[in-house]
């Protein structure tokens, strides 16, 4: 039997532990490193993965099935929880460029790494790692450096509207190669 | 809107003004809204690209900071009201795309058999003395009937076993039967909310579903729990007398059930101990007239009053095994 989206977040709701544990198995290496990819604080991302599950396992009833399945759900609490933290801790000696830049090479994990994480994962990376560079910069900057477009155009020193057509154009270009990848956008809400 | 603008908003990289009049303009333009769904969908992917294992050691600390945040619910507990949220998503799944108003065989409309389920619901949360929140009688009936079931679910698993000592009224006939142990009324939530939501697939032209075989195997226990008194009450009573039903498929198994409430409770008489047709002296032993023989789940449907099927097939007593099966229909879940 497979267990959908709407089923899990009615067993959490009625306080199942086991499903506090499907959820964590099939999320957690998402939503620890999205949370580490963005504070790069392994102790920080620790803490995040823990308070998403926490409020998962507290509040199942606001994650709502009708607007899409849990993990983007997941991916955006994780986000915002981490943005913030960094925006708190405000420790950013560096300029964004070169962590920008530095980011490049951290689309290459440890081969070990690599080849233990999902399949699905190191296809989205490759998907990433084929944009072109400007594309790729702005949309990095502002997906996990939490900037907006315009202190996206500030830090790669280009108009607005240029950041937001390059934002636009990064999103469509990963479309398309997910696509050619058979990965479509509607993901599976379901796994067994 | 221009497409950068959407891109940006999708990304969470607009500023709160901005972020502000995008969200207003998409509510009045579904072209832009669905391209920054789809825009977000794809962004939902930069997540993905970035998992990582996280230590092995984490988990057991996320699952003891969430068990103490907020305790797992008892295993006595469990499978009743797990049984039940099973139920509960699926007929979830099937509203979202179910016309409120299409019509459903004996209950007027879609939206009429949700309402009448959360009425149902809410009786258990009352007799359980349950604070539930109050819901908006405007409210979107499906997330009325939801948030009500999901209420009582929260509330239930928080509670703990002691809930199961009080006794509710179980939903009957179309108002509120007898008043039952609270795990015979979590067990009738689930199966209500599997029968109404085939009466919904019906309405929808899909087909039935059979629940988890330990769902069907309780629902079983409940009408067998209820059938005595039903008979009594049905003037088809027969004292001392029982039937011994063979349950096969999914859920099945083998009872005996006493065709009056004045004889030994089901589970009193071991199938076997009781010779057909022969009293045991000096026991309180009904004795067995005659043996019914169908599916489960059919059974569980007759107990619906949602199958016209007659038995696979009956042996002894006729007129025994009519009573059981036709007042087993008469003991309504709605």
């Amino acid at each position: 039997m497979t267990m959908t989206d709407r089923t899990l977040r009615e067993q959490l709701v009625a306080g199942a532990q086991d499903a506090l544990a499907h959820a964590y198995d099939s999320h957690s290496g998402m939503v620890y490193g999205l949370a580490l990819r963005i504070t790069r604080d392994p102790c920080t991302a620790e803490d995040i993965v823990q308070e998403v599950f926490v409020r998962l396992w507290e509040h199942p009833e606001a994650y709502d099935p009708d607007r899409g399945p849990l993990a983007p759900w997941l991916g955006t609490i994780t986000r915002r929880r981490a943005i913030d933290r960094l925006r708190r801790e405000a420790v950013r000696h560096r300029s964004l460029v070169a962590v920008a830049a530095e980011r490049g090479q951290l689309e290459h994990p440890d081969v070990a790494e690599e080849a233990a994480t999902a399949d699905v994962a190191r296809l989205v990376r490759t998907a990433v790692r084929e944009l072109p560079e400007p594309h790729r910069l702005a949309v990095t900057l502002a997906y996990y450096d939490g900037l907006t477009y315009r202190q996206v155009a500030e830090t790669l020193g280009i108009p607005e509207g240029t950041a937001k057509s390059r934002l636009r154009a990064a999103l469509r270009g990963m479309a398309t190669r997910l696509a050619e990848l058979s990965i479509t956008s509607e993901r599976d809400a379901s796994y067994s | 809107m221009n497409e950068g603008q959407l891109a940006a908003y999708a990304l969470d990289a607009c500023d709160h003004a901005e972020a502000a009049a995008v969200a207003a303009h998409l509510d009045g333009c579904p072209s832009c809204a669905a391209e920054v769904a789809q825009l977000r969908s794809t962004a939902g992917w930069l997540g993905t690209a970035a998992t990582r294992h996280p230590p092995a050691e984490l988990r057991d600390r996320v699952m003891a900071a969430a068990l103490a945040r907020r305790p797992a619910r008892v295993s006595q507990l469990g499978d009743l009201l797990g049984s039940w949220a099973v139920q509960v998503a699926a007929l979830d799944a099937l509203l979202v795309a179910a016309p409120p108003e299409r019509p459903v065989t004996g209950h007027g409309s879609v939206r009429a058999v949700v309402d009448h389920l959360a009425t149902n619901d809410a009786t258990v949360a009352a007799d359980l003395g349950l604070t539930l929140p109050v819901l908006a009688p405007a409210a979107d009936f499906r997330r009325r009937w939801r948030d009500g079931a999901n209420g009582v679910l929260r509330a239930v698993a928080a509670a703990g076993p002691q809930v199961l000592a009080s006794s509710v009224r179980l939903a009957a006939g179309g108002g509120t039967g007898p008043r039952r142990p609270a795990a015979e009324a979590f067990v009738q939530r689930a199966f209500e909310t599997w029968i109404h939501a085939d009466d919904v697939r019906g309405a929808l032209g899909q087909p039935l579903e059979t629940p988890p075989s330990d769902q069907l195997a309780r629902t079983v226990q409940l009408g067998l729990g209820l059938l005595p008194t039903a008979l009594d009450a049905a003037g088809r009573g027969r004292p001392g007398t029982a039937v011994r039903l063979v349950l096969t498929g999914p859920g099945g198994g083998e009872h005996v059930v006493p065709l009056s409430a004045g004889t030994a409770a089901p589970g009193a008489a071991i199938p076997g101990t009781a010779i057909p047709g022969t009293a045991i002296p000096g026991t309180a032993a009904p004795i067995i007239v005659s043996t019914v023989t169908a599916p489960a789940l059919v059974f569980c449907r007759v107990m619906a009053n949602r199958s016209g099927a007659a038995p696979q097939s009956v042996t002894g007593d006729q007129g025994a095994a009519a009573a059981l099966w036709e007042v087993a229909a008469t003991l309504g879940c709605e």
